[in-house]
């Protein structure tokens, strides 16, 4: 240990193996995976983003969205997240192939996004949280994004714009005045409805269900229909799972 | 600016500078230690043999591997037809024309390579499922003479189609024969709804293989 | 293992005996200097940072009209002053300073390793300005943008390489363990920080693969950097503030080579039941794990010398400093491997305890050990006692407290934040005010560091003022003086 380039050596052995066994190697394993063709719509899945989405990533990422939030759901042996309601299944490697850069996030000091697009919120719903995301969540911790808005006066009496945001009844909305939301909010709500990790293919396939595993055919008496039931029944849960719910 | 003299008293305790820190023997490496590492580089290896998939890209859950994965991937339509067949053949066929699809000599003629099965359309099986055969027949130029029992009241369309795509795909057996569709059967069972008895191997010849 | 004079190991490089540790000291005093000034500056602007991130986390109204003061922007930013104002710099200053002397050689590059420090304050500069202003790359950890990372590798190059001369140029026989440590993280850094910016940033690979590269430069960073710098400084500060001898060499690099071999291979179980293939994450788990045998081996090395001498190692305020850091390190090592078993990942992942598990290795591990390192190192190149001497045994309670604090406030809130998360009925807002407590005492924390790095950068500034009042005073008023004493030699 007294030779300076053994040293070297050494610990550049080190630092490579590790980078060819933990970037490298994986890139040439499976960086060139296929995007997934859906055959009931004929679409790929991960979906291209049309280009308002693509410009609110840019939001998304300038503002350090995935500090707070991840983007991956973990699967129902390892986490509540599935039962949260924040994905049917997994995320795997395959549902990020489009992402640039891949905004992963390691905290969840705000809820998962990965699906984001395929739950049950409503574009002004999405604008409040970012406007005030208190007025929706009392003592949330979410930040308000107020330069993503224009606060334009508005005459005593006069109806906000269509373009404007509708605040929750009882909600302590601003007083005289109209929320318009800026084109970054266009563009970021526009990104976050896009986020849906939910197609169904070759990793991810649910386990079988316990109902579709039983079979009448215990006995020579089972009658006829049953078996009917079941031809047609296997391929059609083929198909329900391969769609997009 | 002169060199500094005065070393500063934060250099050491008694106020002057120590020399520079040296090596020396006064401990070994423990054997404990050697022992545990060993220990732990197997566990190392044990758990990413359990939890490493494999080195598979595709597999993901913890503890799986690329079975368990393959495993939930739903079969094709065709597959699934196949298994069904499968089913069928062990309910109703395999008592007489055995498991391994031969038959048995001189009592019940064989499915595999039988020159009854691997022909270019299932007109004739279908009618043979539907409704039974009697007297004698010649298979593989062995000549049989038994009762086959009529199916149609037990097997729907989707169950003949199934069992007759299962014996004449069965490559196990040695057949490669096309598959045959439930509205291929059901054409044949409306076809032939008033027919009480079985066929005769005669009649079926006077049939075409298909359509 | 034999002494400088003997005949057996005769000095490799040079014939001349070692320079005195007063030339050593003058040839560092203006490369060190700037690097342990910068670094103090940073430590401080850290802390502020980090305190008005905290802030930020559980009172997010503050400064809301202000795009650039979001918690996304400002949390990079914090993390990133510390790691490359803070973090860079010290270590860069001590690592010069302490190979120095430990091979006897005098410094040489100056006036390169001064343009270096420029060039890498200015770098870093404009890339936390780029940061605020939107322009931060996404890839948590690798946020710098393009250009500012290239400016920081030039600034690098220029420091980087004079450390590895004055190896070279070494007059004594054996080397010390201390460099070999050293030595690694030279050279792990800029191939950790260049490979990680090329494939997860600048020439991205598909997908996952990116988060892959950005947890391999991560977890390099923590062990290449900070877990090699922590140990090689506490194993230079500890026997030489005791004048114990290390008890043993061959266990020394024993440690050294476990670390350097398993070390850099964990860093994807932060990704763990995420979207990496459950190879990378299994891999992740078993080098961390395994990475706790280093820890005790550099543990059974440095208790004999702390055990035999903990009077005299606590008497100064850098023996504290170095013990407590390289606790911290060793309580990291612990924590992480027991972080990696699935029962406890499943809690833990996602929560505040992720944050204080980085905090630990971090301001606990590295920072400590540094700021001892920074105050026995200072006033010997500068050549003159920090001035407020009663103000480092401060630093240290602030600092340890502040360390203690945000690990336990952060752990425990973590737990309680996990737990909620895994309770499906308990609605997210809810778990949300669970944890807002505890990422108020985080608050606490930050601000005590920041106090404790006024406490350092006060006390640097201070004496780098009074030793310059103490050159140029005399000269001024010589110059300022009447001219009688001029008039006098004209005749």
């Amino acid at each position: 240990m007294n030779h300076g380039p053994l040293l070297f050596l050494g610990v550049l052995c080190c630092v490579v193996a590790s980078w060819l066994g933990l970037v490298v190697g994986p890139h040439f394993q499976f960086g060139n995976q296929d995007l997934v063709l859906i055959e009931e719509t004929g679409a790929s899945y991960p979906s291209a983003r049309d280009g308002l989405a693509l410009q609110g990533a840019e939001i998304y990422r300038a503002n350090g969205c995935n500090y707070c939030h991840t983007q991956q759901v973990r699967g129902a042996s390892e986490g509540a997240d599935i039962a949260r309601g924040w994905g049917k299944r997994r995320t795997v490697a395959r549902d990020y192939l489009r992402d640039r850069p891949v905004m992963l996030g390691n905290h969840r000091f705000g809820p998962d996004l990965a699906n984001l697009g395929a739950r049950q919120y409503t574009t002004n719903d999405l604008y409040l949280k970012l406007y005030n995301a208190r007025l929706l969540h009392p003592r949330s911790v979410m930040p308000r994004y107020p330069y993503l808005f224009e606060e334009r006066p508005l005459r005593p009496g006069a109806a906000p714009s269509s373009d404007a945001l509708q605040f929750p009844e009882g909600s302590a909305a601003p007083a005289n005045v109209e929320v318009i939301p800026k084109a970054d909010a266009l563009a970021l709500v526009a990104y976050l409805q896009s986020l849906k990790s939910d197609a169904v293919f070759f990793e991810v396939f649910p386990p079988p269900q316990p109902a579709a595993a039983t079979n009448g055919l215990s006995g020579v008496d089972t009658n006829a229909p049953a078996l009917g039931d079941q031809t047609n029944a296997a391929p059609a849960a083929g198909a329900g799972a391969t769609s997009t719910p | 600016m002169k060199p500094v003299s005065s070393i500063p008293k934060v250099a050491g305790a008694a106020g002057v500078e120590p020399p520079e820190p040296k090596t020396g023997n006064a401990i070994q490496t423990p054997m404990w230690f050697i022992a545990l590492l060993g220990i732990s580089l197997y566990w190392g290896t044990m758990y990413l043999d359990r939890n490493g998939g494999g080195y598979n890209p595709l597999v993901f859950n913890r503890g799986e591997r690329m079975a368990d994965v393959e495993a939930r991937v739903p079969k094709s339509d065709a597959d699934l037809l196949v298994a069904q067949g499968r089913k069928v053949y062990d309910i109703y066929c395999k008592a007489c024309h055995q498991p391994n699809g031969r038959g048995v000599p001189n009592q019940f003629p064989p499915l595999a390579e039988s020159d009854w099965v691997n022909v270019d359309g299932a007109n004739r099986l279908i009618r043979i499922v539907l409704h039974g055969l009697g007297g004698p027949i010649s298979v593989n130029g062995v000549e049989y003479n038994n009762v086959m029992l009529p199916w149609r009241d037990q097997l729907s369309d989707d169950d003949i189609a199934a069992v007759l795509t299962f014996v004449r795909g069965n490559k196990e057996w040695g057949n490669h024969s096309g598959p045959v569709t439930a509205a291929e059967v059901k054409k044949v069972r409306e076809a032939t709804a008033s027919r009480d008895s079985n066929w005769t191997a005669a009649e079926l010849l006077a049939i075409p293989l298909k359509d | 293992m034999s002494s400088p004079a003997s005949p057996v190991s005769p000095p490799i490089a040079d014939p001349a005996p070692p320079a005195s540790p007063g030339e050593i000291d003058l040839s560092c005093r203006w490369p060190v200097g700037l690097l342990l000034f910068c670094a103090s500056g940073w430590l401080l602007f850290g802390g502020v940072v980090g305190a008005l991130a905290a802030i930020k986390l559980h009172a997010p109204g503050l400064l809301a009209h202000w795009p650039m003061f979001t918690y996304g922007r400002i949390q990079p930013v914090a993390w990133n002053a510390f790691v490359l104002g803070f973090g860079l710099q010290a270590g860069l200053g001590i690592a010069l300073w302490i190979m120095a002397r430990l091979s006897g050689a005098t410094l040489v590059g100056t006036g390169s390793i001064i343009l270096g420090t420029l060039t890498w304050n200015a770098g870093l500069k404009l890339g936390l300005l780029s940061v605020l202003m939107a322009g931060g790359t996404g890839m948590e950890t690798l946020e710098l943008p393009r250009f500012a990372v290239i400016i920081l590798f030039v600034g690098y190059a220029l420091i980087a390489a004079w450390p590895l001369v004055v190896f070279q140029r070494r007059r004594r026989g054996d080397v010390y363990p201390s460099e070999w440590f050293f030595v690694a993280a030279l050279f792990s850094f800029p191939w950790l920080y260049l490979a990680g910016n090329c494939l997860a940033v600048w020439y991205p690979l598909r997908g996952v693969l990116q988060a892959a590269a950005q947890a391999w430069f991560t977890h390099g960073l923590f062990i290449g950097w900070f877990g090699f710098l922590t140990i090689g400084v506490a194993l230079y500060l500890l026997p030489k503030i005791s004048g114990v001898a290390l008890p043993s060499r061959n266990l020394a690099g024993f440690g050294f080579w476990l670390l350097a071999v398993f070390g850099f291979w964990g860093g994807a179980q932060r990704y763990f039941a995420g979207p990496l293939p459950a190879y990378l994450t299994a891999q992740g788990v078993v080098a961390t794990v395994l990475t706790v045998f280093p820890m005790i081996a550099i543990g059974l090395l440095v208790w004999p010398v702390v055990q035999t001498s903990r009077k005299a190692i606590f008497s100064v305020p850098a023996g504290r400093f170095a013990v407590a850091g390289l606790g911290c390190f060793l309580a990291w090592g612990g924590l992480a491997a027991i972080n990696c078993l699935s029962p406890v990942r499943a809690i833990t992942q996602f929560t505040l305890a992720t944050v204080a598990l980085d905090h630990l290795l971090l301001w606990g591990a590295f920072g400590l050990t540094a700021i001892g390192a920074c105050y026995y190192i200072a006033p010997q190149v500068i050549g003159r006692e920090l001035p407020f001497a009663g103000w480092i045994s401060w630093h240290f309670r602030l600092a340890t407290a502040a360390v203690l604090l945000h690990v336990v406030a952060f752990g425990v809130g973590g737990l309680i934040q996990g737990a909620g998360l895994e309770n499906p009925d308990k609605a997210f807002i809810e778990v949300m005010r669970g944890w807002i407590p505890f990422a108020g005492m985080g608050t606490l924390a930050m601000t005590l560091q920041a106090v404790g790095g006024l406490l350092l950068f006060a006390n640097v500034v201070a004496a780098v003022v009074a030793q310059a009042r103490a050159a140029v005073v005399p000269v001024a008023q010589e110059w300022l003086t009447p001219s009688a004493p001029k008039a006098e030699v004209r005749p």
